[in-house]
């Protein structure tokens, strides 16, 4: 009741601050908020439901190829069709979060069977690959439940990476590229997505978890397979795509911060230009901080986290990195490190004494 | 002044005309991180940068084969930077965060000493007598820094240097006894904490820290369990079996009595991986695994509905 009570003063404050054009529906919003009350889930128990799907998807497929099952393609499409239907239809229906596990295994199971059976009936793994997206995407739009639309939007960008190998293995680096601004974009324009429509709205928040892994697997693969690659012009485009995305980055925390002497703020685009340049050999440690300072932006701490671990993983990574010396790499960081503590020593005065 | 929450304003915006542009405002006010903050974080950031990037440079530098480098100027220059380090968290005015990320880089210099003496006098860099001095020279600092960062190095040496050992000296401990001490070591460490957090209110023990230490306790109990499980009944596994009653007991009520869903959560994961294997065991055919995949889903299911019950119990 305390709870309701504090929404209402809520939506009063509003409704001050906006005055008289403000229109709103109060049945729905408290519907909602009592919705949330008996389905809000911490993320433990999102993280146990998720892992419990998975594996549970895994015992399955032992079964399902153990027992031969899997000898009849038709079966296995026609099972994979209603398996991928009854979730998002279960989901659709009940919204109840104890659903949660079961209809995440049945909707990873119900994809496997799919393309499984597609497989074995000789369609080209293209046409799998497209078809999954274009289901997935139709599972968003239906049912927004948090669990279902992560893995869709996991399922859409894995999909889209096997396309991408398949095809033009080259351009991998400039799709990670591309979903590093995709992340950035999606993170500082919160007002203006759940703005647009209301699917988009409730697709928010697993759309921000989902491009955060979606990045970190992306992130993974192109600085464990790209590694001799690196320059090649294709990674210079990512590169610099990935550079123009964190400018904008910087430039979006220098506003809400508030710094207007255009001293500083040369010397901010200076400091992080080069620093960006520096770490051109490994757009992976670059794209953890970007994840980093953007999860800080809109204070999301899930995303914060991930993006420290991930970070402190690419830079134990960066030891295996072939083409430089370990000579040449230490210098690099010590160089960097110099320049990090440097700045600390001599930005932090300046944007104290304007804060 | 009640904060609005990220909540409040997605379930207002959807039933309500509100603008982008208050949206933005309200976001921006209430739920984003102001200047302060900020402020605070870039700080942090760059500090953590700038020591982490020079400490792990150096890592580099001595990983490099230096054939030509003398091996006393090798150690000296290592010497060198573990104690102007040191002094500069001891001397340098500035915040305390600041001094510890300086005494954990000294610490991890340390760890670059030892491997550098292994690596001239053919130790090996592995010996775990190496490690055991390191985590024996980092004890002070881990004490007094009081950081939680350092703690979590500190107590990831004292894993090693254990494994290690078992692993190039005391080749006759079986597998579960190793397993059963890390359990119960690491428990202990969890449980000080813990304790310490409750009696004193001015001891700020960080969630993830407690966290990060409770999934490596529960990944040597799970492994431990299903380790013995598949082997020939011994008083050791009775042994692992009696610590994981006792000690996931005292989880579930500490997750009770603190309205912590984390403990209830993975303490049940655990339980669910131990009996799926238990049920692997039992029936070695491929129909099992269709039980298995229902066992999971059901247990899992439970689990949230009773976790769900909780939470409204304790909102209420």
């Amino acid at each position: 009741m305390e709870q309701l009570n504090n929404k209402k003063a809520i939506l009063n404050l509003i409704k001050t601050n906006e005055g008289v054009d403000f229109e709103y529906n109060e049945k729905g919003i408290f519907e909602e908020y009592n919705f949330n009350i008996e389905n809000t889930s911490s993320l433990a128990i999102k993280i146990i439901s998720i892992l419990g799907g998975f594996l549970a998807s895994l015992a399955f497929c032992g079964f399902l190829f153990l027992t031969g099952l899997y000898d009849s393609p038709i079966g296995l499409i026609i099972f994979g069709f209603v398996f991928i239907t009854t979730a998002i239809v279960l989901n659709k229906a009940y919204k109840q979060l104890i659903i949660d596990t079961f209809s995440v295994a049945i909707y990873s199971i119900g994809y496997i069977m799919l393309c499984v059976g597609l497989l074995e009936h000789d369609v080209d793994l293209n046409w799998v690959n497209l078809l999954i997206i274009i289901i997935a995407f139709i599972a968003l739009i239906v049912t927004q439940n948090y669990i279902l639309s992560f893995i869709s939007i996991l399922t859409v960008n894995a999909n889209i990476f096997i396309l991408i190998v398949e095809n033009r293995y080259d351009i991998l680096p400039i799709y990670v590229a591309l979903n590093t601004a995709l992340l950035v974009y999606i993170f500082l324009n919160e007002a203006k997505i759940i703005k647009i429509n209301n699917i988009l709205s409730r697709l928010y928040n697993p759309l921000k978890i989902g491009t955060v892994i979606a990045l970190i697997i992306g992130l993974y693969l192109i600085d464990d397979n790209f590694k001799t690659l690196t320059f090649h012009y294709l990674t210079w485009i990512a590169n610099t795509i990935i550079i123009i995305t964190t400018l904008y980055l910087v430039n979006a925390i220098i506003k809400i911060n508030n710094i207007v002497n255009l001293k500083s703020k040369i010397l901010i685009f200076f400091l992080s230009t080069i620093i960006l340049i520096t770490t051109f050999f490994s757009s992976a440690i670059v794209g953890a901080l970007v994840i980093i300072l953007s999860s800080f932006y809109i204070n999301y701490k899930t995303g914060f986290a991930i993006g420290i671990i991930a970070m402190i993983y690419f830079i134990s990574q960066y030891y295996y990195f072939m083409d430089q010396t370990l000579l040449t790499k230490s210098i690099i960081l010590i160089t960097l490190g110099i320049v990090f503590l440097l700045i600390y020593f001599i930005t932090t005065i300046p944007l104290n004494e304007k804060a | 002044m009640t904060k609005i929450s990220r909540e409040d304003i997605h379930i207002i915006a959807r039933h309500s005309n509100l603008s982008e542009q208050s949206i933005n405002n309200i976001l921006l006010k209430d739920t984003y991180n102001d200047k302060a903050s900020w402020y605070k974080f870039v700080k942090l950031l760059f500090i953590s940068l700038g020591v982490g990037f020079t400490t792990i440079g150096v890592i580099f530098f001595f990983a490099y084969n230096w054939n030509d480098l003398n091996k006393f100027f090798k150690i000296g220059i290592i010497e060198a930077l573990i104690i102007s380090v040191t002094l500069a968290s001891l001397f340098i005015k500035t915040n305390r965060s600041f001094k510890s990320i300086l005494l954990t880089s000294a610490s991890i210099l340390v760890g670059v000493l030892y491997a550098v003496f292994g690596q001239i006098y053919q130790t090996g860099a592995d010996a775990y007598d190496l490690f055991l001095v390191w985590t024996l020279s980092i004890i002070l600092w881990t004490l007094i820094s009081n950081f939680p960062p350092l703690w979590l190095i500190f107590i990831t040496l004292i894993n090693t240097t254990f494994i290690l050992y078992t692993e190039q000296v005391a080749h006759d401990w079986s597998e579960l006894f190793v397993l059963n001490a890390l359990f119960l070591f690491n428990t202990l460490f969890i449980a000080g904490f813990l304790l310490l957090k409750n009696k004193n209110d001015s001891i700020s023990i960080p969630n993830w820290f407690t966290s990060t230490l409770t999934l490596f306790s529960l990944l040597f109990s799970t492994t431990a369990f299903i380790i013995g499980l598949f082997e020939d009944f011994n008083s050791q596994y009775l042994l692992t079996i009696l610590t994981i009653i006792i000690v996931y007991g005292l989880g579930i009520v500490y997750g009770l009595k603190s309205k912590n869903s984390f403990y209830l959560s993975v303490t049940a994961f655990s339980l669910i991986i131990m009996g799926t294997s238990y049920l692997i065991k039992l029936f070695d055919s491929s129909e099992m695994l269709f039980i298995i995949c229902l066992f999971i889903i059901g247990s899992i299911t439970l689990v949230i509905k009773t976790l769900i019950k909780l939470q409204k119990k304790w909102n209420n």
